[in-house]
Order: structure tokens, then sequence, then C-alpha cells
């Protein structure tokens, strides 16, 4: 452990029991090389430095996308037998009739894995994915599922996993966010801001919007009746009163840093807008993220520029599809299931690729999935709710090992039964991935040595081999 | 450790414990059977502090080692387990007291046949910390009776109190010298932005730069300050902090509480009429219980209501868990500074916390329940009120019962319905008589209530009895007059009656139950039943427990929270951890000594306030001329030898803000306000999952956490805010006018009047000279863009902003335009936020909003409209009456638009639905080299456009407005309106919309009227046949030039520090 002593350092300070303090120390110190968000090294070496989260919020079927279940077919109709647990279902239609999916299954790629005709191009990709379908959560609602996979609560308040990954891993390119948050909708995603929010931690761990398009920060730019050479003017007045304040008071380095800060405001003036400009990509690139089609240039938009934030360091980047609980399929699941696949399918299995074509699948964990997944019982006749207790999600590179299946539900896929991975195991194993042991990674507040898994989380190791 | 041997250890470990899956099942198993039964039935003869027969049972190793008799455990081999032979009674006959009962035993032997799994804690095992403490538990410093030191008798020049007695004994012992005195106008900025959170007056600045000595006025002059309603607003927003005040509910639909603020506006009575600090907690915990008649002690049990609550989770009983965690949890840190959340799962790793101790404090709360139907009133007025009431309902009784009877079958149905929505086992407690639910069981009814509420609220009646329905509620209306004014609604808690709810430890009725108390370490751990006024008295008896003069951490937890306030730091620096984890007190005696002497003086914080603001030590200055040797010695300054600058908080910065430009509003309490409020920050609403992003990119709280200490970061976000963000530019606007209004014009003046209004002081001749060329450069029109203006700029630099502090609506006076049939706007707009209701954000109007009064309106709908946000629709009445024309068009917040309707009537031979309106909607994007997004169009039919008379003014950013009732007005900005009394045609409209909107080509398609807002007096339009007023906010170029210069003195350190 001697072998990673500016990470530890920065752990270590944090364990001191004093919850803000590892920000100030280390203001204190050097406020510009080394500031709370500057790169640390891992626990242990591992290929991946980036992640990208693709949320498909609002729950989508895992019953009709990766998980097939024949006796689902086979007791259509019927209520759920009694050797089932009943769980409390946020409609209250537990005992409505099992839904049969209807859709056509295959198995794809060298590796056999099933995935249904609602995501052909995501099937491409199967020798990738490494699937997990015995994820289990808590929140029965959006809310408290949303919450639940952002940040490993149903209630509010704890940090987000970006944050946790951030904390503990810092930022290679202090020109832009660490931990960039976009969505396809302007409605507001489930619970808000507190998803990417840092619960007790500083605010220097917390997820930055990202808007697609126009100006990617809010108040990036200049105000607009204010020249250039006005701007330059008045910062150059501000630097001057700044530097008389902080001359008469030498030894408040915190000054120094606020200084600083606004240095770094306005060098990603100009890289914020520069890695969200896709005019310097090729059409064969636009193409492959399906930037032509109408119905796939939103959410291939964003994980075009996903890609372009994690190749210029950003470390975590977390992408909203259907945003306000889009997937949300109380009712006409066909119909709703549809449109939404048809709107990721093409852009996400465009990510694979082209990040595999750059070398950047190595180095860039991909995770897909929801706050839930849907249930085998029917509501409203022709649609599913929602489902905590068993569904799917999938990780590909990062040094993931794809073309697996991990865990089981049960014959219908209510619970997750085989190697079930829960929400803290699922973060555990993210973290995992990218080198951070998740219990080292401790941030203390009130008395209570907090890490993201609440100390219940134990990484799936196995994913990688 | 090195990185070989951690390896091997890992690998040890791999092969030592259970595969991962089994782990948590092996957990929850030990935590269930095992741990209870030791804790229990062993572990006070062999635990920590007495080991009988030389066994210990609390470690692992003394469990595999064993005592006198051999090994107590052999893994996976309960027959060669002493510990199994023991429990049965074979040869050792254990628990002494009385055999175990089969099934305990038989789990004890399951676990040793399964590996006897042992928890772990930081890669070793765990020790149980049993019913017993340690010694050190018991002698740890926090949990020691506060002691009354005597002050330290030092012959000294420098202190002035006591306080400086006990700051200076340590000093001495380190070698370090105090910092001098600060100069008088500095202290007077430490004082009012430490009291009020607002800077003095520049005056009070002025005159004290110029003192020289303030010494003799100092303590009237805190005196005064405490006197300032100010004091409570600032230093009652520090308890909202830690109570984790907030307005809604957290979850999705983080729906707001409107009468949540009576609680804010008690705490901050109670700051501002000192309140005794042990009254303070114990209303808060059981206002309801100590004073059910004083309508204040009942808004105090808001404290009690401050949970996150989700208003349709199914699972009623995981959630008021969940809710009474939340009360346990914050209840823990706020008044004992003790983080008791982990005792929770488990007896505390860390603190003397068990877990029985938890539920024990748990169970006060058990037998609350939340109450929205207890107004804020006293007993007398609720009488009155009820008898008034009564009165009122006994008038068209008999229409009442009618109304009744025909409603009562919809609503059981609808609340059947819901009810079995729930699952089997709440559904039997629904069903169940009232009288005859235990109290948990009215919890969870009460959280299936307000669901079925809501479900019923939605409730459609067939048509027939809704006809019905609406006749009757007419003629009760008639017949019974007004209702009495109803009393102030308040959301507090009392206990459902006077038997406790029975409580179990982690909810494990195996166990035995646990009475209510607070911790077992300072005893008494349980409290005494002493039932009160319908109520259990457990609340009450916590919160005696809490303020006796015996418990130690109340006095020193609150006096410390004080101090952090003054000087940034605590004497103990993790306020709401007093535990092992935390910090140890710099000065301890001197804490023990403000303690005890804060409760001798009547738990008063006033009393507080004035020892510490008179102290040489808060005095100090925050330079020292020795610093860095000081700072070798002591490189926190925790010995106090200077005073630390801070950053303000974010309350501090905007209401600075809002003081400096002249527009802070000085009402104080009432019901809270949208972020774009003048008032301060402390009145904004509190919403959770949407915080004013300025205030949470300067750290801000949200609500969700009990925050003890601010935090202060550094981010990009926070400087592109201040820099860049309107809201502050808003303010330099506000404060340049300010400026120019009060000085001369003369630069120098000019610019010394800036600086001492934000900073409160002179410029230095550099500073002087920068400032002034700033105010010749901006003002001499290098401001203007130019040629590389684009639209937004445009925008921006010539549109009216609308929106409270800037343009008020702007009507055309006595001189209408007038539109009969078809006709046509054109406009460019930017809209800030919506309301949070369904108000409509209004562009332009002539109307007054009444469905009676023909008129017409374009507007954009808000949060709660029928029609979804941001609809961008036609109110119009016309001869067909009242009609909402929707387009369906939805303009985003934030992003600059130019937009039109064409209001036309076509088939004139159809009956119905002659009127239509064409929208068109294009976004202009703010980047100039951006493609401009496809332009948006829709065709609406509606009854018809015919019949409108025009006898309204033209209205823009609003309606005609009732008097003193402002609404439907628009936020943001509004450019370049034409009006056309005819349908232009789509080819016109498009090249009105194309990307260089200017005046010239609105005017060559020579509408009515055209309003440009930075042209008031009409360049290229007719605004002079139709002029507008309603007060113009036009800037002069002197005024621009000053809003830059305050601008930059917005955002200099030195406004947003303390020294």
């Amino acid at each position: 452990m001697t072998a990673f002593p500016s990470r530890r350092e920065m752990l270590t300070t944090a364990g001191a029991g004093f919850g803000a303090l590892p920000l100030s120390a280390m203001l204190s110190q050097d406020a510009v090389a080394d500031n709370p968000v500057s790169s640390r090294l891992p626990h242990r070496r591992t290929p991946a430095t980036s992640v990208i989260f693709l949320f498909m919020e609002g729950g989508p079927s895992h019953l009709d996308l990766f998980d097939p279940k024949p006796l689902l077919r086979k007791l259509a109709g019927q209520s759920l037998p009694d050797s089932f647990d009943k769980p409390v279902t946020a409609m209250g239609e537990v005992n409505s009739p099992l839904l049969a999916d209807q859709r056509r299954w295959a198995q794809h790629g060298e590796s056999g894995l099933w995935i249904s005709d609602w995501l052909p191009e995501t099937a491409k990709c199967a020798d990738d994915l490494a699937v997990i379908r015995s994820c289990w959560s808590n929140g029965i609602n959006h809310a408290g599922g949303v919450s639940s996979m952002t940040t490993g609560s149903p209630i509010a308040g704890r940090p987000s996993l970006g944050s946790w990954v951030t904390y503990g891993l810092g930022s290679v390119n202090e020109n832009l966010p660490a931990f960039v948050v976009m969505q396809d909708t302007t409605t507001s995603v489930v619970n808000g801001v507190r998803n990417w929010g840092t619960g007790f931690m500083p605010a220097v761990y917390q997820g930055t919007r990202f808007n697609t398009t126009g100006n990617p920060i809010s108040n990036l730019a200049t105000p607009a009746d204010e020249s250039a050479a006005i701007r330059q003017q008045k910062l150059g007045l501000l630097s001057l009163l700044n530097r008389n304040h902080a001359a008469m008071r030498p030894q408040q380095s915190e000054l120094e840093a606020r200084i600083a800060g606004y240095e770094l405001a306005f060098r990603m003036q100009s890289s914020a807008p520069e890695a969200v400009d896709l005019t310097q990509e090729t059409e064969e690139t636009l193409n492959l993220y399906g930037m032509n089609e109408k119905v796939t240039a939103t959410f291939g938009r964003q994980c075009l520029l996903a890609r372009r934030l994690v190749e210029r360091g950003v470390r975590f980047v977390q992408l909203y599809h259907g945003a306000g609980s889009k997937w949300d399929s109380h009712s006409s699941i066909e119909k709703n299931h549809t449109f939404l696949c048809q709107q990721t399918d093409a852009c996400v299995a465009g990510l694979l690729k082209d990040l595999k074509q750059r070398g950047l699948l190595e180095t860039t964990l991909v995770v897909w999935g929801g706050e839930f997944g849907r249930t085998p019982m029917s509501e409203k006749g022709n649609g599913r709710d929602h489902n905590p207790t068993g569904f799917t999600m999938w990780m590909a590179g990062g040094g993931v090992k794809g073309g697996q299946v991990i865990g089981t539900t049960d014959e219908l896929g209510l619970h997750a039964v085989d190697d079930r991975l829960h929400v803290h195991d699922l973060h555990s194993t993210i973290m995992w991935l990218m080198g951070l042991d998740h219990r080292k990674v401790v941030y203390y507040d009130k008395g209570r040595p907090e890490r993201v898994d609440q100390n219940e989380g134990h990484p799936y190791t196995a994913i990688t081999s | 450790m090195t990185g070989p041997r951690l390896t091997t250890i890992v690998a040890l470990m791999t092969l030592l414990t259970p595969s991962r899956g089994d782990e948590a099942a092996q957990r929850k198993f030990f935590e269930q059977h095992v741990r209870p039964v030791l804790h229990k039935h062993c572990l006070k003869c062999h635990g920590q502090s007495r080991q009988k027969g030389r066994l210990r049972l609390d470690t692992q190793a003394g469990l595999l080692k064993g005592g006198e008799s051999g090994p107590a455990v052999v893994p996976g081999k309960p027959e060669e387990s002493l510990l199994i032979e023991a429990v049965r009674y074979e040869s050792l006959e254990m628990p002494p007291d009385g055999r175990l009962p089969e099934t305990q035993a038989s789990l004890l032997e399951e676990w040793i046949r399964s590996g006897a799994w042992w928890p772990s804690e930081d890669g070793k095992p765990a020790r149980l910390s049993g019913s017993a403490f340690t010694k050190e538990d018991r002698s740890f410093w926090s949990l020691q009776p506060i002691r009354q030191p005597k002050v330290p008798d030092l012959k000294s020049s420098w202190s002035q109190n006591a306080i400086d007695l006990f700051v200076e004994a340590r000093l001495r012992d380190a070698g370090i010298t105090p910092a001098p005195p600060a100069a008088p106008d500095v202290l007077v900025r430490r004082l009012f932005f430490g009291l009020h959170g607002l800077p003095p007056g520049t005056e009070e600045i002025m005159n004290a730069a110029t003192s020289g000595d303030i010494s003799q006025e100092w303590a009237q002059l805190v005196d005064r300050a405490l006197d300032n309603p100010a004091y409570g607003e600032h230093w009652g927003r520090y308890w909202l902090d830690v109570v984790r005040y907030a307005e809604s509910d957290g979850f999705r639909a983080d729906f707001y509480r409107p009468s949540a603020w009576r609680y804010r506006d008690y705490v901050v009575r109670a700051f501002n009429s000192d309140m005794p600090y042990d009254q303070f907690v114990t209303e808060q915990l059981a206002g309801d219980e100590v004073a059910p008649d004083r309508a204040d002690a009942l808004v105090a049990t808001g404290y009690l209501r401050t949970f996150l609550y989700e208003y349709n989770q199914r699972d009623a009983r995981t959630q008021w868990q969940d809710i009474l965690n939340q009360v346990t949890d914050v209840t823990g840190e706020v008044f004992m500074g003790i983080g008791v959340g982990c005792a929770r799962c488990h007896d505390h790793k860390f603190d003397p916390v068990l877990q029985d101790d938890y539920f024990r404090l748990q169970a006060c709360f058990a037998t609350m329940i939340p109450r929205d139907d207890v107004p804020a009133a006293s007993v007398v007025e609720r009488r009155e009120y009820q008898r008034a009431h009564q009165a009122w309902l006994s008038k068209a009784a008999d229409l009442r019962a009618e109304l009744q009877k025909l409603k009562a079958p919809h609503l059981a149905k609808a609340a059947k319905g819901a009810i079995e929505r729930f699952p089997a086992d709440i559904q039997e407690i629904m069903a169940k008589p009232k009288s005859e639910r235990v109290p948990l069981e009215q919890q969870l009814a009460d959280l299936v209530d307000r669901q079925i509420e809501f479900d019923v609220g939605r409730l459609k009646y067939p048509e027939a009895d809704q006809k019905r329905i609406d006749e009757l509620e007419k003629q009760i209306a008639m017949l019974s007059g007004k209702p009495p004014t109803p009393l102030p609604e308040a959301i507090t808690v009392t206990d459902t009656g006077t038997v406790p709810q029975i409580v179990y430890t982690a909810g494990d009725a195996t166990r035995e139950p646990v009475t209510a108390g607070g911790l077992t370490i300072l005893s008494p751990g349980t409290f005494a039943s002493e039932p009160r006024a319908g109520s259990t008295g457990q609340r009450t008896q916590l919160a005696r427990w809490l303020t006796s003069r015996d418990n130690p951490l109340t006095a020193r937890v609150i006096v410390n929270r004080v101090w952090q306030q003054h000087f940034g730091t605590g004497l103990v620096a993790t306020g709401s951890d007093f535990g092992t984890l935390g910090d140890r007190p710099s000065h301890p005696l001197l804490l023990d000594w403000l303690a005890s002497e804060f409760i001798q003086h009547g738990w008063s914080i006033k009393w507080l306030h004035r020892q510490i603001l008179t102290s040489a030590t808060w005095q100090m200055s925050s330079f020292h001329s020795n610093a860095e040797a000081a700072e070798k010695i002591d490189p926190d300054n925790r010995l106090r030898w200077r005073f630390d600058i801070r950053r303000m908080t974010a309350e501090q910065i905007r209401d600075s803000m809002l003081s400096v430009s002249g527009e802070l509003s000085s009402r104080v309490g009432g019901p809270s306000e949208e972020y774009s409020s003048m008032r301060r920050s402390l009145y904004l609403k509190a919403m959770r999952n949407s915080p004013e992003p300025l205030m949470r990119s300067l750290d801000g709280v949200d609500g969700l956490n009990s925050i003890p200490r601010r935090s202060t970061t550094t981010t990009p976000t926070q400087a592109l805010n201040l820099m860049n963000g309107e809201w502050v530019r808003d303010r330099a606007k506000a404060m340049a006018a300010t400026v120019v209004d009060e000085s001369s014009q003369d630069p120098p003046a000019l610019v010394r009047a800036a600086f001492a209004a934000a900073l409160g002081r002179m410029p230095q001749p550099d500073e002087a000279r920068a400032a002034e060329q700033l105010l010749a450069d901006a003002g001499a029109g290098k401001q203007s863009p130019g040629t590389s203006e684009n639209y937004v700029q445009f925008l921006n630099g010539s549109a009216g902003l609308f929106q409270e502090g800037a343009l008020p609506p702007q009507r055309t006076r006595g001189n209408e335009p007038s539109i009969k049939g078809p006709f046509s706007v054109v406009l460019a707009f930017r809209l800030s936020s919506l309301y949070p209701d369904a108000s409509v954000r209004t562009l332009v109007s002539q109307w007054n909003g009444s469905s009676g009064a023909k008129g017409w309106s374009l507007g954009v709908t808000s949060t709660r409209s029928a029609y979804q946000p941001r609809n961008f629709i036609l109110q119009f009445v016309g001869n067909g009456g009242y009609e909402v024309v929707a387009s369906n068009l939805r303009p985003e917040l934030n992003r600059t638009y130019v937009a039109a309707v064409v209001v036309s009537e076509t088939d004139p031979d159809e009956k119905s639905r002659t009127g239509q309106a064409v929208f068109f909607l294009q976004e202009i994007p703010d980047a100039v080299e951006q493609a401009l997004p496809k332009l948006q169009s829709a065709v609406v039919r509606f009854k018809t456009s015919a019949g409108l008379p025009g006898s309204f003014p033209l209205t823009i950013g609003g309606r005609v407005e009732p008097k003193n009732k402002a609404g439907h007005r628009w936020n943001g900005r509004i450019a370049q309106v034409g009006l056309f009394d005819r349908a232009v045609s789509e080819e016109q409209v498009q090249s009105l919309l194309s990307a260089k909107l200017n005046d010239k080509s609105v005017t060559s398609a020579e509408p009515l009227a055209f309003w440009s807002f930075a042209s008031m007096d009409g360049a290229g339009g007719s605004p002079a046949k139709y002029p507008l007023t309603g007060g113009a906010p036009v800037q002069s170029p002197l005024e621009r030039a000053m809003t830059e210069l305050c601008h930059v003195l917005l955002n200099s350190n030195e406004f947003i520090y303390i020294d």
C-alpha cells in the first residue's frame, strides 16, 4: 500500500475524522497542484479509466430484452403461482395475469447470448457484453429506484456513484468536469440534480449537467452584452483586486485556490465547447451513431459526446435516456419499448463499435440498465409494473469479459436467484473495475465511515474472467 | 503494510471465508440468531469486563481458545463445541439463570456447523461490544459530566474576559502570542456578517474606520445587532441546516409543503427572542405534549416533520420505518452530536452506542403520528373556530346531508379500490375498526389514508350525479354564506394516544421489547412511563433527559456549534460527532466553562454571543506578524492565535449582493417565495430536488442531510455562475443605478462610491486607476458588440427583461391598438422560469383574464397546467366564449426563440370551429456558428376568432391585472414585438422569423405597431402611436459602464470573504 502515496494520503486524511477537512487541507498545501479532484492512482492496476453509464430511465423490461422465460409464455393469463414470493408492487396489481413476451429471441455472436429482436444492433455486439441477469434493488417506485441505482439508497442524501469514483480517482483533465451528466429530453430526470449530487460530500465531486446542444454548461458563455475587450479588462481588474487582497493575507492560501478556480473556469470556456463540437467528426462516425436518422439522432449525439468526453479524460459520464421515466411501461409495453429500443439500439451499438475501433473500449467501462426491470405480471392488460427484485443490466469494456451471462432470475424472471447482485454489489463491481477497493474509499461523515455500498456490497470479480 | 504481505493476507482470507453469496446469508444469520443470544445471555460474565472461567465470548479468538474447560467453539463441529454442551445443560449449565429455549440452542448449533461465521472489521475479527462498556468507553471525554472549571489565574494585559484567559493559557504554553486586535472597520464588518449575515451599512463602517477606537461602544453595538431581527434570520438558518429543514418531500414528485415555513419562522423567532435552549429543544421534540394550547409550541414539532416522504409509496411498512429511522438519526446528530445511525444495524463499532440504545431512542418517537389537521392556534382559538364552523355547517344541513349521501357510495368505492392495491396485511389493518388499531397500525393506516385521499381526490362522478353535486354545492354555498376564516395550517405531530407502541430492537419480535430511553452509558437508560394530555409523554421525557443538567452532551454540543459559527471551526471541529471518531476539544476546559455557564445563564444563546463577541479572542486580527512560526507549532490554528478568514455562505453572498444593490426586501417571515424573489435567501422555497442553482454552486444546502458545517468548495461552476450568470449581473445593474444615482458624475467619485458600497472601503491608487479605466472604456462604446453580434446577443442587449426588479408588464394607455378580426403577432423571447402552479407566462395580451371579458392572450403554460408545462398557447375570448388554443409547441427555458401566431377565420360556411391559429416557433441557438434548428409550427382550429372588441390595453409581459394582484407575468426577455391587424402570410412569417430579425425586417412588413425595448422612443416602429408605460429600465451609458465595475466588485474575493 505504500506504493500509492498520494491517493493513500488523501484517503487517510479523509479518514482522520473531519468530513470537510481533506478539501481545505488540500487547498492549503498547494492549491493548484494538489486539488481535491486531481488525478490519483487506483488501488490496483486495471484497464478501465472511465465509465459511460447508459441509464434507461423508467425501467426497461429484462423479460423482453435479455432474459427470455419460456414458462412465462406457458403460464400467460394465469396468476402468479403460489410458489413465487409475492412482492409489494408499485401499482398493486400483483394478482394480475402473467403477460407473455411477444419477442423473437435468438442467440447471438460466438458466445450465443440471448437477445430479443428489439435490439438487433446491440445483438451484433453480443460478444462484448457481460449480461447480468440477477440484479436487484430496493426502491419499488421510480424515485427510490433511480436513487438506489445512482446513490445506493432509495432515500435521498447519499453521494452518487459518479461522485464516489471522482472522489476515489480524481480527474485527469482539469479543464473539463470529472463527472458529466447528459439527458435526452429536457424533462427532469426523476429526483433531479440529486442523482448526480454529492450528498454529504463537498460539491467538488458533483456531476455537471451538459446540454447536448448549444453551450454545454450553463453560464459558460460570457454575457451577450459584454464584449471580449471589456471582459478582458474586467478580469484584469478582478485579478488586481484579488491579488491585492491575497497579498495582505499572506497565509490564507484558500484565496489562491479561488483565484485558480476562476482561471480554470475560463479555460473551461474554451475546452468545453471544443469537447462537444461534432463538426470535427466524420460523416462515417455520425452515421455509426445513427445521427443521420431522425429517431436515433438525439441519443446518438449523446453517445458520441460521451465518447468525446472519455477521450478527453472525463472520468464518469452518465447518459439518461428516456429522462422522466419514459421506459416506464405500465401499459402498452409493445408500443413503448418498440419505440425506445429504436431510439437507442443503434446508438448504443455504435458507441461500442466506435470505442472498440479506437481502442477505447479497453479503457472505458460501459454500463447499460435502468433503475429496475419489469414484472412478469401484467398491468392494465398489456403493460408491466416495476420489478426491483430481479432485472438485467449489462457491462462491456473496461476489462469486462464479453459474451457471458451472469446470474439468473427465477423461471418467471420475478426474483433474482443465483449470483444475485444487489445495487451495492454492482457499485462495488464498477469501483473494482476502475481499480478501486470500494472498502478503502471512505468518507467520514458525522462519525460514520461512509462507503459507496453502506458496507454491504461485494465486487463480482469473476466478471473479468 | 507492504504490498506483498497484503496480497498474501487477501489470498488467505479468500481461502478461509466462504464464497461471497453465502457470506451475506451467514452474516444475516449471525446478526439475527447468534449475536443477540451471546449478547443477552453470555457477555455479561464472558465479555470485555469479566471473563469468568477465563472465557470470553466477545471475540473470535476467545471463542476458539475457550476458557479453563477448553475451546468453546470448534467451527464445523457442534458436537465438539463446549458452548453447545453448556447451553444444552449437558455438562456445564449455561446460562446459569435458565436454560435457553431449544430453538435458540439449535440455531447456535447450526451456526457452528456452518463454520461459526464471525463478523470482521477492517480485515480483523470484530469484538462484540456486549452490554458492558469498556473502561475507555466509560471515560470517554464527551460522556463525562460537564465540569465547572476555574478560570485560569493569569496576569494578562491582553485578555478581556474569561474566554481569553482560557485561550491565552494554552497559547502561552505553546509559546505563541495572539494576533493584534483587528481594525475597527474590520470588526464591524465581521460583527454584522457574523450576526446578521449581511454587510453593515456603509455609515457604520465609515464611522468605525474613522473612530480609531470603538471599544467603548462595542458592547452596545453588539447588543444592538443582537436586537435586530436580521440576527434570527441568519442564526435560524444555521439551525435549519442542522435539522435539514426543507419545504418539499424529496421524492419524485417533490411536492411542496405549503405550511412548512411556519417552523422556519418559529426557529427565527426563537433566536430573536433568545428562547432558552432547553425550552427550544423541548418544544421541537414535544411541543404538543408540554404546551398543547400554545400555537408556537405546536409549530415547533415541525422539526419532527422534516423527514423525506414519498406520497405514493405502496410499501407503507418500510416507509414508516424509514421515517422513524430518519427522525432517530437526525435527533442523535442534532441534539447529542452523536452519529447514532450505525447502531441501527449493530452495536456501534466505534462509539458506546448499543443497537438497543438506537431503538430505545426510536421508541420515543414510535407512537407519534404526523398531523396536518392541528392548526397553529391556541386551544381557545381552535374551540372558537370549531363553534363557528359547526354553525356554518348547520346552515343548509339537509342539503349537506343529501350531498354527503350522493357522494358516499362513490367515495367508498374509490377508497376500496385504492386499498385493494395494498398488500394483504395492510388491507387487514384498514378493515379493522379504528379503535382496535395499535399505534403502528394507526400510523400505517394514516400513510395509506393519505394515498387514498390522493386517489379519491381524482375521482370522477357519473355525469348525472356530478350535475346534482354542482347544484347542491351551489345552493349550499348560497345558503351558508362565507365560511369562517380558517385557522393557519401547520404540519405537526402528536402521539396516537397514551399507549406506547411496542418497539423491538431491529424490529425483531423474537427479542425482548425495548423501552423508550436514552443512551445506556448515560444512566438512566430508560424513561419511566409518564403519559400526559392524551400522549405517551415519551418525547417530553427524551427532552427532559437531553436538557437535564447531568446530560454531558446537550450543552457542550450547542455551545460548540455557536463557537464554530463565530470562528469557522468549533472547539470540537466535528460539530455533530462528539464520538470516538470525532475531534477532541482543542480547549476542553473552556468548552466546559462555556457549557456550564451557559446553563447557569438560563441556556441563553445571546449570553453566549456576548461572551464570545466581547472577547479579545474573537476580536483578533486575521493577520499575525509571525504567522510562519505560529503555523509551525499549530498549523490549523486550533489554539486560536489569529482569526481565520472565511468565505461567506451561499446565503450571505446572495443576501449581500441584494443588499449592496439596494434591492433587498427587509420583510421578515411569512410564506416562502420563488427564486426570483428579492427577499433574503432564507425565504426562498427550499425544494429538495431542485435547489436554486447559484446557491447550490456556493455550497448551499439541500435539506437532505443534517449539515453541521457548510463546506467551502471552489468549482468552475461557481465562477461561471458569478461571472456569467444573469442573476449576479442583474444585481450589478441595480447596484450601478444606485451608485450613479447617489453620487456625482465625476469618475473618481463614482469609483469611490462603488468601492464603499461593495467593500466598505476606499480603493487603493492602482485599483482606482484600473477601475476608472474600465468605466471610461465600457462607457465609450467598447461595450457595443458591433457587427459580430449574433441574435442572442442582440436579444440580450435590446430586449426588455421582464421580472421582479426589472420591467413590470408594459401597457398602452388610452390609445389601444384595435384588433377586430384576423391578426398576427411576431416576437422574440427567452423564458427564464415557469410558475409552480398553472399560471400562464404571458407574452402579449389584450385581456384581463376573465372568461367573461373578450380579449386574447399569448403565452406559455406553467408547471401544473392542464395543457402540460411550456405549451405555447393562445387564450381567446371571442364570440365563441373562452377557449384555450394550445399549439403543443414547447419552448425550452433559457433558450432564445422568435415566434409568431397568425389568427384567422376559415371556412365561413362551416358552422363550428372556424377559428384558426397558426403557431410558429423558431429556436435561435446561442452559438453563432450553430445551424438553426428546424422551424416548428402547428395549426390549431378553435371555435371562432370573431368578436374581438379590443377594449383592453395591449400589455406586453403580462395581462391587465386586478389591483395589487400581480400574476400571469412573463419571466425573462421579450423583444421585437410586432402586431399586425391582418393574417400575415406564411412566407412573410418565415422572413420575419429569419435568423437576423431586426427593426427593418419588421417594419417593412408594416405592422400595426411595433415595440422594441432598447429604443423606447420608437426607432423603426410605431410605438409613438401606441406608447407603452410601466417604467423603463433603460440604462444610460454611464450606468452600463458602472455595471461592469460593480460586477467585478461583486465577484472579488474581498466581497465574499470575511476577515
